[in-house]
């Protein structure tokens, strides 16, 4: 992501991200901004202005107040948001954890596979189409599956720790999940890219979170699991009793890509939080 | 190798992703340029073809073989890319404005490939059943979406192509090879054109061997039809001709795209923009253009044809370079005259050079050979980029930039736990995404902290 207009545009969706996956909305925002050392300063006040108003579209668009920021100088330029927002329903709140009953169902709300095409697209290895989609990916965000948390039990969004590693961090030492590898919804490219080998820089296979036969772990479809999102969609645990509501929800919302990956089970002592299938 | 310094980084801009600019990004991809960084700006990520599009439409070609995909291209040049259709430049603030939520881009120096529209376009604009060769990006899936439906329609077709020169002829003639392979029935095949001739800009003797190489087709050819207007299914002509159609194909010559007279840049009486023989435009020595979208005080005359634009790339790209070095600036010369070649879609083509005339399946052999070569010279194989690769390709840190996860734990876990801070509803300890406090008076404050770096 060398476009410092797409880097705040996706910096700030990626912030509102974390509040719309627990159900909160609107808000304010303080920005930090740190530019290349060397940028002589009509390219750092360039470079400055692609970020914010990058990032003003998104704030924007979540109904997000840009209220003021910090610049600082550094070997790269950068980009951090917070963003604070008034609790209007607590009840409607959801966490990363929750207390599961073992009839969840996981639900992921769009596809996985950033991490892979970014890493790609740096190495000249992306289609025109490929990238289009995955522009189109970046952009989306999660306002409108924003929804369909009041339906969870559990809601994150998936980002740098992988779908697994985001998934681990949901469950309470007794429960496990089984994920359905097949089941996982891809980006376009992602499919040959896992087949070249491109893996992003920080991939890392973590077979302690994860429990998987043999011939499941020479599957590609495996090392997604461990694919570091950026703009990652939402991650929902949802008790199968509330399923036909999330899929008419879905539905309704053109949010056809969000698919059932898995569910939640009981978990012995000795096992792993994640167990896959095919 | 570091990536460029920043005191010494220039902004390059190319404007659309033309026949000059692909040899453009080629050329840079194997020589880079110190010091700038370079921005592709298309409003679609694929570029197509023009000399190979009749043979598509005749079914010779696969999409991908006359398909220029600028995205590696541009990766191996290593350019910016932004997928954004370009509006207007402001020439006193330096900045290309953009369609959409776009930001406008800074540049030092803009080079301008984004070819042309159609005459009368808006004429055109009524009926669904027209197929404009322009926007040529989208041309070949409207192509196939008009073809399937004719393939629908119960009786034998009308096609009217308009547009009497070199694309009309060629997709007069390459349609009508199409509509036999494909076994649909024609009851008509007209080109109307409103000029006397075919191909006026060439020597009579070529029109003559054109119109009869069309007639054998079986396609009528109509002179000195002026289209007044379209409907849904008929075209009417100025002098009171009624054409019905199933598909009108719109090939008029070209127009000029509204960026130059948007942008307040010095244009002809047609809109498009003057370049200097530098192909520098007039009045602004930072900005260059090149291909159907300028034209030259210089050279009156001269026509639109994607020959000159692939010509002209070699030049913008060192003139570019001397530019940006602050060298001269060498002269564009346009050729007098160049081998034309077109093709009838059957296995033949046509061409003429210095007024000889020739025809038949060695010209076509010829056109497809050249055709190819050209197109080869853009082709990147994914799994394994083979053009240069840049000295430090980018890392994305994104938001994947993160410490990893087990760190993390550990590393939190190592502070002393926060006490006797009740207003904290979710804090340090719970580990969520979001922290949630209490404030005087029942209300709740969300909040969280996100960072993103460029690379890493």
């Amino acid at each position: 992501m060398n476009d410092p207009w797409l880097l705040g545009r996706v910096a700030a969706l990626n912030a509102v991200s974390d509040l719309e996956a627990k159900g909160v909305s609107g808000g304010w925002a303080l920005a930090i901004v740190m530019l290349p050392v060397g940028a002589p300063p009509a390219l750092a006040g360039e470079l400055l202005f692609q970020v914010l108003s990058g990032a003003r579209v998104s704030f924007d668009r979540a109904g997000v107040v840009l209220v003021g920021g910090h610049t600082a100088r550094g070997s790269e330029l950068a980009v951090g948001f917070s963003v604070f927002a008034q609790v209007e329903r607590e009840a409607e709140l959801r966490w990363r954890r929750a207390a599961f009953q073992g009839d969840e169902e996981l639900w992921l709300t769009r596809p996985l596979g950033t991490g892979i095409l970014l890493r790609a697209a740096a190495r000249g290895q992306l289609s025109g189409s490929e990238r289009e989609a995955l522009e189109r990916h970046l952009l989306t965000g999660n306002r409108g599956a924003a929804a369909a948390v009041a339906l969870a039990i559990a809601s994150t969004d998936v980002t740098g720790f992988g779908l697994a590693g985001h998934l681990a961090s949901m469950l309470p030492s007794q429960w496990q999940a089984e994920v359905s590898l097949k089941a996982i919804p891809l980006l376009p490219g992602v499919e040959r890219l896992l087949r070249c080998g491109i893996r992003s820089h920080f991939h890392r296979v973590r077979k302690e979170l994860v429990t998987a036969p043999e011939e499941l772990q020479a599957d590609p479809r495996w090392e997604l699991l461990f694919d570091p999102q950026t703009a990652g969609p939402l991650l929902l645990a949802v008790s199968s009793n509330q399923r036909e509501e999330l899929a008419t929800l879905l539905r309704d919302r053109d949010l056809g890509a969000a698919c059932w990956i898995g569910r939640i089970l009981p978990r012995k002592p000795e096992e792993s939080p994640i167990r896959v299938a095919p | 190798m570091k990536p460029e310094p920043f005191s010494s980084q220039r902004e390059l801009v190319l404007v659309g992703g033309g026949h000059a600019h692909v040899q453009l990004l080629r050329r840079f991809a194997m020589a880079p340029l110190a010091g700038v960084q370079l921005t592709l700006v298309v409003d679609r990520p694929l570029a197509v073809y023009s000399g190979m599009l009749p043979g598509f439409v005749a079914g010779q070609y696969r999409p991908e073989e006359l398909t220029i995909d600028l995205v590696p291209l541009a990766a191996q040049a290593r350019a910016r890319l932004v997928l954004a259709r370009a509006e207007r430049i402001d020439p006193q603030e330096q900045r290309l404005h953009l369609a959409g939520e776009r930001s406008p881009l800074f540049y030092d120096v803009a080079s301008i490939n984004i070819g042309s529209t159609l005459r009368d376009r808006e004429l055109a604009s009524r009926s669904r059943f027209v197929l404009a060769t322009r926007p040529i990006g989208t041309f070949l899936e409207r192509f196939d979406t008009q073809l399937d439906r004719l393939k629908t329609l119960p009786r034998a077709v009308r096609v009217v192509v308009v547009g009497g020169g070199a694309a009309g002829v060629e997709l007069a003639a390459c349609l009508q090879a199409r509509l036999v392979r494909e076994g649909i029935r024609t009851e008509s095949l007209e080109l109307v054109t409103s000029s006397l001739r075919l191909l006026e800009d060439l020597p009579e003797r070529c029109s003559q061997r054109v119109l009869r190489e069309l007639e054998i087709r079986g396609i009528r050819v109509r002179t000195g039809a002026q289209i007044a207007a379209v409907e849904e299914q008929q075209a009417h002509c100025f002098h009171g001709l009624l054409l019905p159609f199933d598909l009108l194909v719109w090939a008029t010559g070209p127009a000029a795209h509204p960026l130059g007279a948007l942008s307040g840049l010095a244009i002809d009486q047609h809109g498009f923009l003057l370049a200097r023989p530098t192909l520098q435009l007039e009045g602004h020595d930072n900005l260059f253009g090149a291909g159907d979208c300028v034209c030259f005080p210089a050279f009156p005359g001269l026509a639109k044809s994607g020959v000159y634009a692939v010509r002209e790339g070699p030049i913008l790209e060192r003139n570019l370079r001397s530019y940006m070095h602050g060298k001269a600036l060498e002269p564009y010369r346009p050729q007098r005259d160049f081998l034309a070649l077109w093709n009838l879609g059957d296995g033949t083509a046509f061409g003429t050079k210095r007024g000889f005339v020739m025809g038949g399946s060695w010209v076509m052999r010829l056109k497809d050979a050249i055709d190819r070569r050209f197109m080869e010279r853009f082709q990147v194989d994914l799994a394994n980029p083979t053009l240069q690769m840049g000295p430090s390709p980018m890392i994305c840190g994104g938001c994947a930039a993160k410490l990893e996860a087990e760190v993390l734990e550990k590393t939190l876990d190592r502070l002393i736990p926060i006490s006797g801070a009740p207003s904290i509803q979710v804090g340090f300890e719970a580990r969520e995404d979001v922290a949630m406090v209490a404030l005087s008076g029942g209300t709740k404050l969300a909040a969280t902290v996100d960072f993103f770096s460029e690379t890493s």
